[in-house]
């Protein structure tokens, strides 16, 4: 008959060895040495599991209906790709002639603003001498136009580059589709490995960040999808030229709190006040203010929810802290990350806790 | 000439055995899943962890936050208790298709016992976070299978009430 050791004994077992702790970090480091070298492998794959995340609830909800998830994968994909390719032939061309076209007009933005702000000389000159305006002038002159040609073009090359693209796509399709169609077996095979003391805990921590990740990204897609759609609408209405570019590159931007919407405003309100027939700037900064309203009041609460409760000064630090330790990845991450944090701390501390007791 | 209706069938809907050596098979052995119907069963298999104990090796231990139901595959698993800190004592000792930890499927409950396998063990494990989205999205066989363990949790309950009774009438007839 079997005596299992007390509750008491097993406290008083003696801890594991130093070595093996010592040992245990060297091969953490180890490994994240390996994942730091083999970065750049790494961007098809995060790709490839962001997107599994996005579809991943679709197919959780025909598996209602009993329907084998392999051949629903596959009409899923199949449509996913005619929509892309539906995409591509539409849009690429008006966002190619767009992107010339804001080509050519980049050199002319620092002498249109400067023509607009002689302007506010007349204010300015009973504040501020004459000299250092021509030489603030002369120097953002310079740099603002050195910079935005570099980037317009390197962004030109990068995105039309056709084999790049479709490379990558077609590497973030196959890595997704094994993700969703093996990936209940890819994830059971590594729970083996976990320890049966930790089995429970592990588990649970797992679950609770796939919970997280899982309800940020796809209410994240849906928000900057909505956002894109109705900025676009918006700067259609009012016929601001390179609207379609400015609505996608606003949602795309939507992505990062508090700081992403400003920035995504910032193209529309240098098109209106260079551009001679463009809307007034007012009508094109409402369109701004009403999109985040809609944003805030109805997308946030319903497409979001409280799945990632956090505060505002948290976020802020999560941002800071981010966008200098990876730049702009650290920034998009940072959010999800931090929850992920937070929730693994919470289930420590409370772990923590059980053994003081 | 098969209809479109046969097509989208035979093109879409899953195809369910159950054989002996399949963890179906298994499940289907323990009494929260014995009304489950095998294409159920195939469902359920997805949030099972099967998990492989020593004799001797603690499953779970009192005071812990509980995550997870476990049912016996094979071998033999003890329930123990600690009356005081140093010591333990055997409530009940469990088999193969029989299940423990159900708590563990309802929210923020602690361990109110210890398990540990009393031979080499093997478990099927399901944790509440998993089991929860299932319950979400198959609400049916969710209700079936809670249904079932509203039974076990009320028959314990009443066991536990009949024991309270029997002592408090034994205490009385002391005192009188």
């Amino acid at each position: 008959m079997l005596q299992p050791n007390s509750h008491a004994d097993r406290r008083k077992r003696p801890r594991e060895g130093l070595s093996i702790q010592i040992w245990r970090f060297i091969f953490l480091f180890a490994g994240l040495y390996c994942l730091y070298q083999v970065r750049l492998v790494l961007v098809p794959l995060v790709l490839g599991v962001l997107v599994a995340y996005v579809i991943n609830p679709a197919l959780l909800y025909l598996e209602r209906f009993d329907f084998d998830r392999t051949r629903m994968l596959i009409v899923i994909y199949l449509l996913f790709i005619f929509a892309f390719v539906g995409f591509l032939i539409f849009l690429t061309p008006n966002i190619r002639n767009e992107l010339q076209d804001l080509k050519t007009l980049i050199p002319k933005i620092p002498d249109e603003l400067h023509a607009k702000s002689t302007k506010m000389q007349v204010y300015l000159d009973n504040y501020v001498p004459q000299q250092y305006i021509d030489s603030l002038i002369s120097v953002t002159k310079g740099h603002a136009q050195e910079f935005m040609l570099r980037m317009i073009s390197t962004a030109h090359i990068k995105i039309l580059n056709a084999f790049t693209v479709l490379s990558l796509s077609l590497m973030v399709i196959v890595i997704s589709f094994f993700f969703l169609k093996d990936g209940n077996m890819i994830y059971k095979s590594m729970v083996r490995f976990i320890p049966n003391k930790y089995f429970e805990q592990v588990l649970h921590v797992i679950c609770q960040v796939d919970t997280i990740i899982g309800n940020y990204l796809r209410g994240q897609f849906i928000e900057s999808f909505i956002v894109g759609i109705l900025t676009v609408a918006g700067l259609f209405i009012l016929k601001l030229k390179y609207g379609l570019l400015i609505g996608i590159s606003a949602g795309i931007l939507n992505v990062i709190p508090y700081v992403g919407p400003t920035l995504g405003a910032v193209p529309a309100i240098i098109v209106s006040l260079v551009i001679s027939n463009s809307p007034s700037l007012i009508p094109v900064i409402l369109v701004f203010i009403i999109v985040q309203t809609i944003d805030n009041i109805v997308l946030k609460p319903i497409v979001i929810g409280k799945s990632v409760e956090i505060h505002p000064i948290a976020v802020f630090m999560a941002l800071l802290i981010g966008g200098s330790l990876f730049g702009m990845m650290g920034v998009l991450v940072a959010i999800p990350a931090y929850a992920c944090i937070k929730v693994i701390f919470k289930i420590l501390y409370n772990e923590l806790i059980f053994r003081i007791e | 000439m098969p209809s479109i209706k046969h097509l989208f069938q035979y093109y879409f809907k899953t195809q369910s055995d159950i054989s002996r050596e399949s963890l179906e098979f298994h499940l289907k052995n323990s009494y929260l899943f014995e009304y489950l119907s095998p294409t159920e069963l195939g469902r359920l298999k997805n949030i099972c962890h099967e998990r492989t104990y020593k004799a001797g090796e603690y499953i779970f231990h009192t005071g812990k936050e509980a995550d997870a139901v476990y049912i016996i595959k094979t071998g033999k698993v003890v329930i123990t208790c600690n009356p005081s800190p140093d010591k333990e004592e055997i409530l009940t000792e469990l088999e193969s298709g029989e299940f423990f930890g159900e708590t563990g499927l309802l929210p923020k409950v602690q361990r109110m016992a210890n398990a540990t396998a009393a031979s080499q063990t093997e478990l099927i494990a399901i944790m509440r976070d998993e089991f929860n989205g299932f319950v979400g999205r198959f609400p049916r066989t969710g209700t079936k299978i809670l249904l079932q363990l509203i039974n076990v949790l009320g028959q314990r309950l009443m066991k536990s009430n009949q024991e309270i009774v029997q002592s408090m009438k034994e205490s009385d007839d002391a005192s009188a």
